[in-house]
């Protein structure tokens, strides 16, 4: 084995320890945010919540999921096999494989290779993880309809609808993102969208102008209908729909259909956190640890990327607490009339300001009096017209 | 062959069977879905051809939005059943047969004129691709970059840009003059009715 072919190898075991350890915390972290959920809202309504199964009930969940695994695999009579095995996978994929691109921390060394804390940061990591995202619905309107069963399908109608309405302004509200991360000298890889936010809160992209936090609100409220949760969950409305898409289905698919919803309230808040929140940086830019202390430097970011993460699924279950559900009409003619509209304005505003010369980095000179040909090679700095 | 061009003969092949299902299943939501099948191949192709854009866009556009839509009209309409196929036309075999040659002929003359025109007229689009390429900044050649599609379409084609645009907005007008209610007004009595299109 020469010299280049082991650092293939070294890269290929690095990428697949990260993606190993993305997907481990998920699901060891999904039991207790449930758990998190029930504690929260018990408290919020006044009772005691789960107390039962370990200190503070914090084995409640695990409970519960060894129940899940051991319960009968109940097939119903009546529904379409293929599809009905096949609705919870399609729904777990997307949600998994979104967060490859989400940078949870800076760079760290270990062992003398140096890796980003990010499984993979691809050049259009923004668009993947769009694209991911409206795959994800499949999963819903897949069990909807594979039921065979009038409440899940119209849990499946319902969500479909939804789900494409708010992906709409959700991504008019993340190109007001991209074009305040590429004024500041951002791409569309979440990490130099993370970069591009350094040195201070004050240079998160919610803050800009006083205008960003428009695009941050409205991504955020689109995030909740995309993750069908509470004051959005119509698709699985308990009062009317039984449980909605999901009525038929026990056991460990009922199980996936529950960890992707986690999983996916994770990754909006992970976006949100990248787009809007400066991901990995501390709010303060002031070295605290001595550079001796590496390690524990290094994980620093990971630190406040864990704390903004956990401070919006504290909003999820706060909203989920305090927020009664949305009549459904209202709930489409927020989102068309209120929201897309509210959205393209915002577009507007923030191409004015950038237009009207607003740099966070001044632009190099060479850049404006080179041939417009070969302007357009430099996409990794801000020209006209180019994000 | 290598392992890429491997890849590509399975996600094509795969592509092929899928859309031949689109159209041979009886199951109007199994077709549907292996339309998207079909889309999410050809987005690996696009992957494979580093074009990461087309590839994104070719999922959020036609897989998440487009598809979704089209099972959310089967399944409110409840055609989910599987039903005969029967012609709704006399000779819509013949007439179906003939149409799909003349694409076919016109796909291959164009594909033709592509890959000979190559070096006997540089301006093609194929050949102003190239160049973006070649211009691509260091460290990420072979990919086009999206400021650089970006700038393309609002530079030098602008035009088929904005007409495109105005086509689906009139599409949009179209689709909800056709659905939408109709007004109160027009239950009103004889004399006050107003004309409406």
């Amino acid at each position: 084995m020469d010299g280049e072919e082991q650092s293939v190898v070294v890269e290929l075991i690095i990428a697949l320890v990260k993606i190993a350890l993305v997907v481990a915390v998920i699901m060891v972290l999904v039991p207790f945010l449930v758990w998190g959920e029930r504690k929260y809202v018990a408290d919020v309504q006044v009772r005691i919540g789960p107390n039962r199964v370990g200190p503070f009930g914090l084995l409640q969940s695990l409970a519960d999921g060894i129940k899940l695994m051991f319960k009968e695999d109940i097939l119903p009579g009546h529904v379409d096999r293929v599809l009905y095995f096949l609705a919870p996978i399609v729904m777990m994929i997307p949600a998994l494989c979104v967060m490859a691109v989400i940078p949870f921390g800076n760079q760290i060394t270990l062992f003398g290779h140096t890796t980003r804390l990010v499984v993979t940061d691809l050049p259009v990591g923004i668009l993947y993880v769009l694209a991911l995202t409206s795959l994800g619905v499949y999963g819903v309107v897949l069990a909807g309809w594979a039921s065979n069963n009038k409440y899940s399908l119209l849990g499946g109608l319902r969500s479909s609808a939804q789900m494409v309405s708010y992906e709409l302004p959700m991504g008019l509200a993340i190109v007001a993102a991209l074009m305040i991360s590429s004024a500041k000298g951002g791409e569309m890889s979440l990490v130099s969208i993370v970069e591009a936010q350094k040195d201070g809160f004050w240079n998160w992209n919610f803050l800009w102008w006083g205008i960003g936090f428009l695009p941050f609100l409205m991504y955020w409220i689109c995030g909740i209908a995309e993750t069908n949760r509470a004051p959005f969950d119509l698709p699985e409305a308990e009062t009317e729909l039984v449980a909605g898409y999901h009525t038929e289905y026990s056991g460990m698919k009922f199980a996936l259909f529950f960890l992707a919803e986690y999983a996916n309230m994770l990754n909006v808040g992970a976006i949100a956190t990248t787009l809007f929140c400066g991901g990995w940086h501390s709010p303060i830019p002031i070295e605290i640890l001595p550079k001796s202390m590496g390690l524990l430097k290094a994980l620093g970011p990971v630190f406040w990327f864990s704390v903004k993460v956990g401070f919006f699924i504290w909003a999820y279950y706060h909203l989920r607490a305090t927020l009664p559900r949305l009549r459904y009409d209202r709930l489409m003619g927020f989102a068309w009339k209120g929201l897309v509209p509210l959205a393209l304005v915002n577009i507007l505003i923030v191409a004015t300001i950038i237009t009207l010369g607003y740099r966070e980095k001044p632009v190099p000179p060479s850049t404006s009096q080179r041939p417009a040909s070969q302007a357009v090679g430099m996409a990794g700095q801000p020209g006209p017209g180019g994000f | 062959m290598n392992v890429a061009n491997l890849g590509f003969f399975l996600v094509a092949g795969l592509s092929i069977v899928s859309a031949g299902f689109v159209i041979f299943h009886p199951n109007p939501v199994r077709s549907a879905l292996f339309l998207v099948v079909n889309f999410i191949c050809l987005a690996i192709l696009y992957l494979t051809l580093n074009a990461q854009l087309l590839a994104a866009l070719q999922v959020i556009v036609y897989a998440g939005a487009i598809m979704v839509l089209f099972l959310f009209v089967i399944m409110l309409l409840n055609l989910g059943g599987e039903r005969a196929r029967e012609d709704a036309l006399a000779g819509q075999k013949f007439a179906g047969g003939f149409l799909a040659l003349v694409v076919l002929g016109a796909l291959s003359v164009g594909l033709y004129q592509v890959v000979s025109a190559k070096e006997t007229r540089p301006v093609t689009d194929a050949w102003r691709l190239e160049q973006m390429r070649f211009q691509a900044p260091p460290g990420k050649e072979g990919e086009v970059q999206i400021a650089q599609i970006g700038s393309e379409l609002f530079r030098n084609y602008l035009y088929p840009f904005e007409l495109t645009s105005v086509l689906l907005l009139v599409g949009l007008i179209g689709a909800v003059l056709l659905a939408k209610r109709r007004l109160p007004e027009q239950s009103q009595p004889e004399g006050q009715r107003r004309d409406r299109p």
